[in-house]
C-alpha cells in the first residue's frame, strides 16, 4: 500500500493530462531538493522557463515543434511548481535561491550554446544565469517579464495586486483559496474557453493543497517595491549587468499584457539595443498559451539567424 | 457578520483540538498588518517568551486561536499562526472555515488602515470569486 504524500503520486500525471504533455519525466536533484524537467531531441539546447504559477507544461505546444526543428528542448518546473519538491516554508523561497537552483540544474546538464526563453519569473533567474556564464549562451528570449528593481504599476498598486499578497491575507488567497490558479490564470489569457477546456486542469492537478501553493504567494512579495526590499540588489545587479551584455537576444510580447505592460518590452530593448524585437503576439500575461506556434516561429527563425543558417 | 476578540476563559470549546488553518511567516511583510495585531491584541515583547495566544469567535460561533510567532532578528511578532479549535473529533468544514477566515480579514484590514480598505479587500475578492466577498 501506498503512503507517499500527495504531490509525489502527482508525478504519475493522469491521461487527461498527459496527453497534452506526452514527455517523459526527468528528476535531477539541485540544492538539496527534487526538480523535475522535460528533456527531448537532440542539437543545440534550449531552456525553457515558465513563472507564477505555471509549471512546464505551459510549454507543452512549444517542446515539439522545437524539437522537430533540430533542437535539444529543455523544461524545467522550479523549485516549489509542477512535479518538482516543495519547500513547505516561506523563508526557504528567496531570487537568490531560485538563481542558484537554476545555475546548478544549468551546469548539471553540462549545457553549452544555450538559448535562455523566459517569461514572468523565468525571466530574473534565466537571465541571472545567463550573465553568469556568458560563454555558455548562444541567446536569450524574454517574454513578458522584467529585469530592473523597479516595479509595474500593476506591482506597486493595493488593488489588487499588493491587497492579494498582504500579511495574512495573502495564505488565504493564494494557499486557501488556490486564486491564482483558479482564477489568475483565467484572467491572464486571451484564449479563455479553450484554456479552460485544455490546460487550467493541469495547473490545478499539481497545486492540489495549501502546502503545494505556498509558492504561488511568495512569489509576489519577491517583487521589489522598494530600494531596500530583499531582492532590490539582485534585480540593480541583473539590469546593470544586462546593460552591458551582447549575448544575441529575441523580445517577445504579449499585445494584450498588463502585468508587464508595453513599456517593459521597450525597456529590455533600451537594454539591450542589439536585440531583435519587440515582436507583438497575440497574448496576455501567459502568452504561452494563446499563441504558441506564432512564438515558436519567431524563436526559430530568431535562431537560425544566430546560426547563420538563414530563416527556417 | 465579524469577529469578536475573546480571552481564553471565554472559549466555549471544551477541551477543543487545534486544526491547523493557516501560517503568516512574514507579518512585517508590511508593517502596519503587525502593529493592528500588537494593538488589537495587546502584545508586549514579554509575549515572545511564553505568552498567551490569542483567540476569536466568529459569528458562525467557531472560535479561532492565533499563535504569535517570534524569529530572530525580526520584531515580534514576525508571523502568526490561526488555528481552529474545534470540539471533541467533529469534522472541520474547509468551506465554514474560510468564510470565517474571510471575516477575520475583514476585521482586520480596517484596523491596519491607510491604504487598506475594506473596500480594496472586498473588490480584490470579488474579482478572485471569493464567494464571501
Amino acid at each position: 500500500m501506498s503512503t507517499s504524500p500527495d504531490y509525489t503520486v502527482a508525478s504519475e500525471l493522469p491521461p487527461e493530462i498527459r496527453k497534452h504533455y506526452p514527455f517523459a519525466s526527468r528528476f535531477m536533484r539541485v540544492n538539496g531538493h527534487r526538480m523535475h524537467y522535460v528533456d527531448e531531441g537532440e542539437g543545440d539546447p534550449v531552456l525553457l522557463l515558465h513563472g507564477n504559477p505555471t509549471w512546464s507544461f505551459l510549454y507543452r505546444k512549444f517542446i515539439p515543434l522545437l524539437k522537430a526543428a533540430g533542437y535539444r528542448v529543455i523544461a524545467p518546473d522550479h523549485i516549489g511548481f509542477g512535479l518538482s519538491d516543495k519547500p513547505a516554508r516561506e523563508h526557504d523561497y528567496s531570487l537568490e535561491n531560485h538563481i542558484a537552483n537554476l545555475a546548478g540544474f544549468i551546469r548539471r546538464l553540462g549545457l553549452k550554446r544555450l538559448t535562455v526563453v523566459c517569461q514572468d519569473w523565468g525571466g530574473p533567474t534565466g537571465l541571472a544565469c545567463a550573465l553568469l556564464d556568458p560563454a555558455a549562451i548562444k541567446a536569450v528570449v524574454v517574454m513578458n517579464t522584467w529585469a530592473w528593481p523597479e516595479p509595474t504599476v500593476f506591482h506597486s498598486s493595493v488593488f489588487p495586486w499588493r491587497m492579494m499578497h498582504a500579511p495574512v491575507v495573502a495564505p488565504y488567497l493564494f494557499q486557501r483559496r488556490n486564486i491564482l490558479v483558479e482564477r489568475g490564470l483565467y484572467l491572464s489569457v486571451v484564449h479563455r474557453e479553450r484554456f479552460l477546456a485544455e490546460a487550467l486542469p493541469a495547473y490545478r492537478f499539481v497545486m492540489p493543497d495549501y502546502d503545494s501553493r505556498l509558492l504561488t504567494r511568495v512569489f509576489p512579495r519577491l517583487i521589489p517595491l522598494q530600494s531596500d526590499d530583499r531582492s532590490a540588489a539582485t534585480m540593480r545587479w541583473l539590469e546593470q549587468s544586462l546593460r552591458s551584455s551582447t549575448i544575441p537576444a529575441l523580445i517577445v510580447w504579449g499585445k494584450e499584457e498588463i502585468v508587464f505592460p508595453a513599456e517593459c518590452a521597450q525597456r529590455f530593448k533600451a537594454l539591450l539595443p542589439h536585440a531583435k524585437g519587440p515582436l507583438w503576439v497575440t497574448g496576455s500575461h501567459f502568452l504561452q498559451e494563446d499563441s504558441p506556434e506564432e512564438i515558436c516561429w519567431h524563436i526559430l527563425a530568431f535562431l537560425s539567424g544566430v546560426d547563420g543558417r538563414g530563416q527556417p | 457578520m465579524s469577529i469578536e476578540i475573546v480571552t481564553a476563559a471565554d472559549i466555549r470549546a471544551k477541551n477543543p483540538r487545534r486544526v491547523f488553518v493557516m501560517v503568516e511567516e512574514r507579518l512585517g511583510h508590511y508593517a502596519g498588518f503587525r502593529e493592528a495585531l500588537v494593538a488589537a491584541f495587546a502584545l508586549t515583547p514579554a509575549h515572545a517568551d511564553g505568552g498567551p495566544a490569542g483567540y476569536f469567535r466568529a459569528s458562525s460561533g467557531r472560535e479561532y486561536e492565533l499563535v504569535f510567532v517570534s524569529r530572530s532578528g525580526q520584531r515580534f511578532p514576525s508571523g502568526v499562526e490561526i488555528h481552529a479549535l474545534v470540539p471533541g473529533f467533529d469534522a472541520i468544514e474547509t468551506d465554514a472555515i474560510d468564510e470565517d477566515i474571510w471575516h477575520f480579514l475583514e476585521w482586520l484590514i480596517p484596523c491596519v488602515g491607510g491604504e487598506w480598505t475594506l473596500e480594496t479587500l472586498r473588490s480584490t475578492g470579488k474579482v478572485y470569486k471569493i464567494p464571501w466577498a
